[in-house]
């Protein structure tokens, strides 16, 4: 599983890709934090469970990203450790938090430009583009 | 991808996509370029995205591409569209999430000469008074309450509220109040987003610039407008902040099963959209005024601390620190007008996504003396560069929608300014050039560096030769504050 940056010429952009669906989201939400570039992390106590819907997978991947940018914005906090659960049309996210004392790039939303999961040989693969 | 065998020549500066390019097309793509700039548009995605954008329903006339295009997502940055009212669709994409970005620009009787030993006061005391950066609080402490009225609103708020004069109102596009805004149409998240943020700058490329006017090529209009050569001006660049960035990607998300429903298929997702006249396009439709509203608001107070700055600084030197209003635009906004289709006078909904109304003389809604001259067309250039001011003309509501570019348009992806271009190396040369900057982040300078934008002059040179513009003034930076 990874991500790597795509070149954009006003915003920002991944490809991502993993073993399986709960992989994809996870490095998705990371490559999202990695191009923000947040460092400065102190952990901050207890967990997190948001219930995401969406009518397809890729409506639930970006308003997963989107839930986690929202919680940049507003409680100062990212999340690793995900345990994802997919569902009817939904899925429930367990997370851990943590405050964070820097963001560098802020992305102000995840867009659906060109979005598509491809599985292809068992690999799950999409590509994100954020606006900033 | 498309090359550049696939576009024909329409005029020397006018080109187009036709619609038999792709089976799916409905209208042409138009494109106002120069050869050398179009070969170079050519090298990102910005045309396939105008094209994808030609196959919204109920489309009429012409996507138009402005001289400043670059790739978005979904909608290039730099396109037009506009739709059929009320049977055509609305889509948040093709708008985009900083609703009503757009920019102000104020003008002074100060002489730049005279003003030097006070920049970098004046500097410090803009960003002093004007919050930017990341995550930049507002000016006010707001209830929740007042908050909803002054998204309903708009300017009219501010003007009750001392922030404005009469003259700000008259001077904005639709005197800084879109009728048919819907506060209840915008979630809780959106509010909780905008309501720690109006009155501030944020960050990316928004900006306040103080320049001074080093070029008249319009006496009438200048002086119609108040502005003087050797004067300094003020410039404000930026939107409605985390409020329409939430509106935009609340509705995105609504719509996607919303085109499913209506049975619209789209080539992107992005440019996800509903008929104008059903619940989702309505809502949207409400929703969208409310963060148009929540700019000019935000702008508003910008420009009522910029003043209380000029005040301050500039009493020693001239009696008169007025900053009087010249105009204020939207650059990314979705506006219901009337236009001329087959030679019909047809109400539709004009998509307008880093481009400007640029209305010509004797249209509806310009103040009286700006009538005869048409509507003032504000572009800024990149960061340490020329800006310009122009008006729109009769011509602009033939050929363009009556649209024009907004900017210089990006030529570098951020990434690439960040490993090429050193922060530190923008700020010296541009202080070199004696120009003060205050600026939140190195990055941040760096990815706004001149060299990532195209040259605005030459942006400028194709639309004023097509004839949907003329030139009134330039200004040049000797303030920039960034966030």
């Amino acid at each position: 599983m990874g991500f790597i940056e795509i070149l954009h010429t006003a915003d920002l952009g991944i490809n991502v890709w993993g073993e399986s669906m709960e992989e994809l989201f996870s490095e998705s939400a990371i490559g999202m934090y990695s191009l923000m570039g947040i460092n400065g992390i102190e952990s901050s106590g207890i967990n997190k469970s948001i219930v995401v819907s969406g009518f397809d997978n890729e409506c639930l991947l970006i308003n997963f990203l989107n839930e986690l940018l929202y919680y940049i914005e507003n409680e100062n906090t990212i999340f690793d450790g995900f345990d994802i659960s997919f569902g009817a049309n939904s899925c429930q996210v367990k997370m851990v938090p943590h405050k964070i004392i820097k963001c560098r790039n802020p992305i102000k939303a995840v867009t659906f430009h060109n979005l598509e999961i491809i599985n292809s040989n068992h690999l799950y693969q999409v590509e994100i583009v954020f606006d900033i | 991808m498309i090359r550049i065998n696939d576009i024909k020549q329409v005029e020397k500066y006018i080109w187009e996509i036709p619609r038999g390019y792709r089976p799916d097309m409905r209208v042409p793509v138009r494109i106002f370029t120069t050869k050398d700039m179009l070969e170079k548009t050519l090298t990102d995605r910005s045309l396939e995205q105008a094209v994808n954008c030609s196959t919204l329903p109920g489309l009429v006339g012409k996507v138009i591409v402005m001289p400043d295009i670059h790739q978005g997502y979904g909608f290039p940055i730099g396109g037009v569209a506009a739709t059929q009212y009320p049977k055509g669709v609305i889509s948040p994409g093709a708008i985009g999430y900083d609703i009503n970005c757009g920019v102000r620009l104020l003008a002074s009787s100060i002489e730049t000469n005279s003003a030097k030993e006070y920049f970098k006061a004046l500097s410090i005391r803009l960003n002093q008074l004007c919050p930017s950066g990341v995550g930049s609080e507002g000016l006010k402490e707001l209830s929740k309450k007042d908050f909803i009225q002054i998204l309903g609103e708009g300017s009219r708020w501010a003007l009750s509220n001392g922030y404005a004069t009469e003259s700000d109102l008259e001077r904005t596009e639709e005197n800084g109040s879109l009728t048919g805004a819907k506060p209840d149409m915008i979630s809780e998240r959106a509010l909780t987003r905008g309501l720690s943020q109006l009155g501030s700058l944020g960050a990316g490329n928004h900006f306040i610039e103080v320049d001074s006017v080093t070029g008249i090529y319009d006496d009438h209009s200048a002086k119609l407008m108040g502005l003087k050569l050797g004067c300094l001006v003020v410039q404000i660049h930026t939107g409605s902040r985390g409020l329409g960035h939430q509106v935009c990607t609340d509705y995105v998300k609504d719509f996607q099963l919303a085109a499913q429903r209506y049975g619209i298929h789209l080539p992107d997702r992005e440019l996800v959209c509903a008929p104008l006249d059903s619940p989702e396009g309505t809502a949207y439709l409400g929703a969208m005024r409310v963060a148009a509203n929540f700019a000019f608001v935000n702008r508003q107070l910008l420009a009522h601390a910029c003043r209380q700055a000029f005040s301050e600084i500039f009493y020693r030197i001239s009696k008169n620190q007025d900053l009087h209003q010249v105009y204020d635009l939207a650059h990314n906004i979705g506006k219901v007008e009337n236009h001329q289709v087959n030679g019909v006078s047809t109400k539709v909904c004009v998509h307008r996504k880093g481009a400007t109304r640029a209305f010509g003389p004797g249209s509806a809604g310009l103040p009286p003396e700006y009538q005869e001259i048409g509507q003032p067309v504000l572009v800024p250039g990149s960061m340490g560069t020329a800006s310009w001011v122009l008006t729109g003309t009769s011509k602009s509501m033939d050929l363009s929608i009556g649209s024009c570019c907004h900017g210089a348009g990006r030529l570098m992806s951020r990434s690439q300014a960040k490993k090429e271009i050193r922060g530190s190396s923008v700020r010296l040369e541009l202080e070199e050039k004696g120009i003060h900057i205050q600026a939140g982040s190195m990055a941040g300078l760096a990815e706004e560096a001149p060299e990532t934008y195209k040259n605005v002059d030459d942006v400028v040179d194709v639309v004023c030769k097509i004839g949907i513009v003329k030139k009134v003034a330039k200004l040049e930076p000797i303030i920039v504050i960034k966030g």
